[in-house]
Formats: structure tokens, sequence, C-alpha cells
């Protein structure tokens, strides 16, 4: 199947300010990530802060402008597209935000809020079109019209991210990139939106970007899953398979730190020491080589590219075999 | 006290708003034994982190206030005084020196125009007869007690200098520099990273272990509390529900509202397919508008209306165990 998305080579690189006679070095926020999306496929990318996770969610929507690398949506080089074909695109790809508070207008009701995307598509023209459609859409994220007139505040978390998701859905997007959309709510909460995203993905076959900082999360959700570490890509797999044959160190270290609900579970954890290298000067080789206990001298000499350790399954590091 | 540190007993803490006096503790009763790690879980609104605001005398007044109840605390002299009502001068010599208090965001707790030695220093030289040499010294030994590499060097940055993990080692080592006998943690994991995270847990076990200290740990997360509790209180719209030995919450759980919690978050290697996620329905519910009766009946799919509407007490439910639900022999384990 032709891939919906495919990303080959991306790179952003922040410009930060340099000294007095010095010229600034630039953040390596994302460095040379490529992956493909399949059309109803849900890609999980899982990370800690400064692994790039959502710096590439806003480049694949283009709500910010690699470095370098190219996206595809459809065939179509969305990178170079021009105003009108970024605004076919965006019709089709959409958004939903960690932020349930930040992310939705203060001052506008909840069936403005969910109409605007129709408004500025032009889709679902007329008034009364338009209100069908947005309670419709109520419906679908298990709200209803009795809401249409109500603000932002006078709902709860999960109840305001119900409504960030019917906004997502408005247009009848092809693709959805999710950022971290439920580690703001409470725990008794995320479970229904976990749900909800998964039942809406499955029923309307949607493509998923699902980024998160949550494993567990993560693997329930996607069908595959990237595992990023300062900006790149260390491994790539089945999201059952990178759970149960993790080939990365990494990887191994991150479901390691994996905390279950259950006391008898005091497996030897394996602490990962150290901090996250800056990525204004990442480590040479292999970026993950300064807090890994497998390191060796030749991890140091060349960036380890993605090689196949399995069907559909991809890691980054040179002693993949021997590990 | 019966060799208790701390004794917990109806605790009542009240918050006035606009119109309404919100109770966001509503009668909480628990003790912790010397060395021993009580985790309190709970959602927002739950009441857990008033509660640990209110033993360290820092709930903000007005508008909140001690409604009643009693915090009773064993110091070192041997002596148990009730720190609901204890003066603002002997508290100020117990926080620091005997009760600590580490907290989910550590730029709120450090200065950030002092050096994170200067800190660590001025909390010994106000509790302990230290010259400024022998208090930078022990300073620099808690920076190596807590694994922060080159402490010497460590001792003279200051807070924006540190990466998040390191912070949270330095505001810990500040809490820590006077060995208290009890620590309060609200959350302290919370905002860091899985890796750093399972780093600072680790930390927090083994000092606990060096130090003797008891700690009440305050978290949302089920399996934080699972790695580092003796014994766990789960609490519900500002009470107790459920509590008991870390086991007995978890292997012989009775409190629907803890199984949900205990269900609703997905784990390693799950079938998705199997089923969708047992969610727990509705909201978290609103401390000024709470229903009569059990507070998470409307959400509770057992609930019955002639049992739950009236106020469930915490019964006895096997050993160290106690849940508030009226229909825990019907529902099981």
């Amino acid at each position: 199947m032709t891939p919906l998305l495919q990303v080959d080579g991306l790179v952003r690189h922040f410009p930060t300010r340099g000294g007095l006679f010095t010229p600034g070095r630039p953040v390596r926020a994302v460095e040379d990530v490529s992956f493909s999306v399949a059309p109803g496929e849900v890609l999980g990318l899982v990370g800690e802060s400064g692994s790039g996770k959502s710096t590439i969610g806003n480049l694949v929507l283009r709500l910010d402008e690699p470095t370098a690398g190219r996206i595809r949506f459809d065939g179509q080089d969305i990178t170079t597209a021009g105003e009108a074909a970024l605004a076919a695109f965006r019709r089709r790809a959409q958004p939903i935000f960690q932020d349930p508070f930040g992310s939705l207008d203060p001052r506008m009701t909840v069936e403005q809020i969910v109409a605007e995307p129709l408004q500025v598509h032009g889709l679902a023209k007329g008034r009364a079109a338009r209100r069908a459609r947005v309670a419709e859409l109520l419906n679908i994220v298990g709200l209803s019209e009795q809401h249409l007139t109500r603000y932002p505040h006078q709902f709860s978390g999960g109840q305001r991210q119900r409504i960030g998701i019917a906004r997502a859905l408005a247009v009848s997007p092809d693709l959805i990139v999710a950022d971290e959309p439920v580690s703001a709510l409470d725990v008794s909460i995320q479970a229904q939106i976990v749900n909800l995203l998964r039942d809406l993905q499955q029923r309307l076959g949607l493509a998923m970007i699902f980024i998160a900082h949550d494993l567990a999360v993560v693997e329930y959700v996607s069908d595959r899953v990237a595992v990023l570490y300062l900006g790149r890509i260390m491994e790539l797999a089945p999201a059952r398979q990178i759970v149960r044959t993790p080939k990365h160190p990494y990887t191994q270290a991150l479901l390691s730190a994996v905390l279950e609900p259950d006391p008898d579970r005091k497996h030897t954890r394996e602490v990962l020491q150290g901090d996250l290298p800056s990525p204004i000067n990442p480590p040479s080789g292999c970026v993950f080589r300064t807090r890994c206990r497998h390191a060796i001298a030749a991890c140091a000499e060349a960036v380890p590219p993605l090689r196949s350790v399995g069907d559909g399954h991809v890691s980054a590091c040179i002693r993949a075999d021997e590990l | 006290m019966n060799g208790k540190l701390l004794d917990v007993r109806d605790l009542r803490v009240e918050f006035a708003t606009a119109g309404a006096v919100v109770p966001a503790v509503a009668g909480v009763s628990f003790s912790v034994a010397p060395g021993e790690t009580l985790v309190i879980v709970g959602e927002s609104g739950s009441g857990k982190s008033v509660t640990s605001l209110a033993i360290m005398g820092l709930v903000p007044r007005p508008p909140g206030r001690i409604a009643g109840g009693q915090i009773m605390f064993r110091s070192r002299d041997g002596q148990v005084r009730d720190l609901a009502r204890t003066d603002r001068r002997t508290m100020q010599q117990l926080r620091g020196a005997e009760i600590a208090m580490i907290f989910q965001e550590p730029m709120s707790a450090l200065n950030p125009v002092y050096t994170i030695g200067a800190q660590i220093s001025e909390t010994l030289l106000l509790h302990e007869k230290l010259s400024r040499r022998a208090a930078r010294a022990k300073s620099i030994e808690m920076l190596t007690l807590l694994g922060i590499p080159d402490p010497a060097r460590r001792y003279d940055a200051y807070p924006h200098q540190l990466s998040g993990g390191m912070r949270q080692r330095a505001m810990i080592a500040m809490a820590l520099s006077c060995r208290p006998s009890l620590l309060i943690a609200d959350e302290p994991t919370t905002a860091l990273d899985v890796t750093v995270q399972a780093q600072i847990l680790d930390l927090i076990r083994r000092l606990q272990a060096e130090l003797g200290m008891a700690v009440v740990f305050i978290t949302h997360n089920l399996g934080v509390a699972a790695e580092i509790a003796d014994r766990i209180l789960v609490m519900y719209a500002g009470q107790a529900v459920e509590t008991g030995s870390a086991r007995a919450i978890f292997q012989n759980t009775r409190m629907p509202y803890t199984a949900g919690l205990l269900h609703s978050v997905p784990r390693l290697g799950w079938d998705r397919d199997a089923a969708p996620l047992q969610a727990i329905p509705g909201n978290v519910p609103n401390l000024a508008d709470l229903p009569p009766g059990c507070a998470f009946g409307p959400r509770c799919t057992h609930m019955q209306p002639s049992v739950c509407g009236v106020a469930q007490t915490l019964e006895i439910c096997g050993p160290d165990h106690a849940v508030r639900c009226a229909l825990w022999r019907e529902i099981g384990p």
C-alpha cells in the first residue's frame, strides 16, 4: 500500500544566539528522521523531553518549517507546497493538542469552536447545516447538543479534550497528529479519551501519529512505534515487538523504567545513569553512547544507521546482533 | 501514639470561596511509623496536597483554615505536639529540621538568585550550630550523597545551570540536610522523564534506609505507589476511601474507585483487541457540589441508591485494610 505520509531525512535546527564574537550553534532538535504512515495506521512516537517528538509532529502538520528533508502527503510534497495546496492539505491533516485548557479560545462557544474549521474550509454551508454537523460531531465524541452554547470554562478537562477532538474531526481528516492528548488529564479520565481516540480511529479509518512519553499508552494505541532519543530514531517496530523484544539499549532502558501498579513486580531495574546530553553539542557517533552500558569505542565513530533486525523492525545500534 | 511518628486524626481543612465553603479535606485519619513510607493516592481535588500542606502548617490562610482534627507529631526530644495548634515559631523550628518537604517543581522551591550551595547551607545554619565552613562541608557531603557529579563545583552553581533531574536532587539535598525524621514528598517525580523518575525514586528509597526517615509520598500514579509504598491511603473528594498495606490495596482491592483506577491504566503488553480499557465514567466531582452519601456513587457501576445514598463510614475489611463502601462484601475483591 502506498503510504499516506512519507517523511524522508527530516532535520530541524533551531538557531541560538551566539556570544559577542562567536556565532550561535543550533539546537539540533530533529536529525535525519525518516518514517512513513499508511492510511488507517497509527504510528506512535515515544521519547523523553528533548527527543524531538513534538517538533516532528509540528513539522508534519507544517506548523513549523524543516531545515532539511521532505514530507510527502498522499504523494504530494508539502514542504514546498504553496498556499492553495497547503490549505487543501490542512483539511486532511488535523492536530489534537495536549492542553485542553490552552488550546480552546475561552471567548468562543463550543459551537463556534467546532464550526470554525467548517467555515475556514467552506464545508457544511449555511447556518442550519453547520449547526447540524456540529451537533453530530459532539455526539460522536460523547457530548450533546445542549453543550452547543456553552463556553470552554464550563467543562472539565476530559470534556474539553472531547471538544478538541470534535474540532479536529470536523473536516473529516485522513491524518490526526495527537501530541500527548491524555497526559494533562486525571488518571480516571485518561482511559475515556484513549478509548474514544481508538474507537474513532478505527471507525473512521483515520491514520494517526500518536505522540506520548508513556510507553504503555503508546503501545496500546499504536500499530507501530518509533523510539526517539535526542532528535533521532533509535528503534522502529510493530508495537508488540518493541515491548516484547526491544533491540536497542535505549528502548530497553525506557521499558525498564516503566512503573507498573503491582508491588510484586520489583524486578531488577536498570536505572539509566546521567543526564540527557545537550542537543547543541550532541555526542559524536551514536547519541545514546554516553549513557549506554554496552557502549564501545566504535560507537563514537559514526552515526549508526537504522538496520533491519526483524520483520518490519529496525534498530540504530551497531551491536544489535551481539546483545 | 503507640510508637508512631505522625498520627493524623479526623483532619478537616476548609477553603472559603466566593459564595461557598469548600471542604477540601473532610475528616481524614492516618498514621505513619518511623522509617515507614505512606503513599497518598488521589486525583485533582482529592485533598491529597492540602493534607500535606496541613502537616507542614502551610495551608494558606485566608482562604484556607484547619477546621478540625489533630496532627500529632513526635519530635526528636520525645515531645508530642498537635501541629494543627502549634505556634508559628515552633513550626518554623520543626520545618526543615524535623519535617521537610519536596515539591513537584524544583524551581518553585529553589531561589534562582542564590547558588545551590548557599541554599543548602542556609538550612543548616538556621537549624544547627555550625560554622560557615562546616556548613559548606556538610552541604557538599549532601550533594555527594545525592549522587550529584562533581559536588564541590556544583555547590557554586545556580539553579538554572542544572538539568531538571539535578535540580530535583539539589532540592532533596536541601530538604534532607538536617536529617529530618519525616519527609513529605508532593509528586516529586511527576514533572520528570521516566528514566529520571526511576533515578529519583531509587534515591529516595536509599536515603530513607540510610537516614531512617519516614516518608509521606503524594502521587496520582499507581505505578509509583507500587514502587515505594509500605502503606497506601486512597483519597477521593477529600476523604480516605481505602487504606491498607500496599499488598492489600493492589491484590485485594475493595473500593470500586481504586479498582477503577487500576483497570483504567494500560500496562505493557495488554491485548488491546480483547476489550477497550475499563474507563471510570463521568467526571472528577466538584467539591462545592458533592452528592449526598458516597461521593464516588454517581460514577460507580455497583451503585445502589438505597445503600449508597447515605454517608459511608470507613469499615475494616481485612488485616490492616479498611474501605469506605457499604457494598464491599457483595462486590468482592
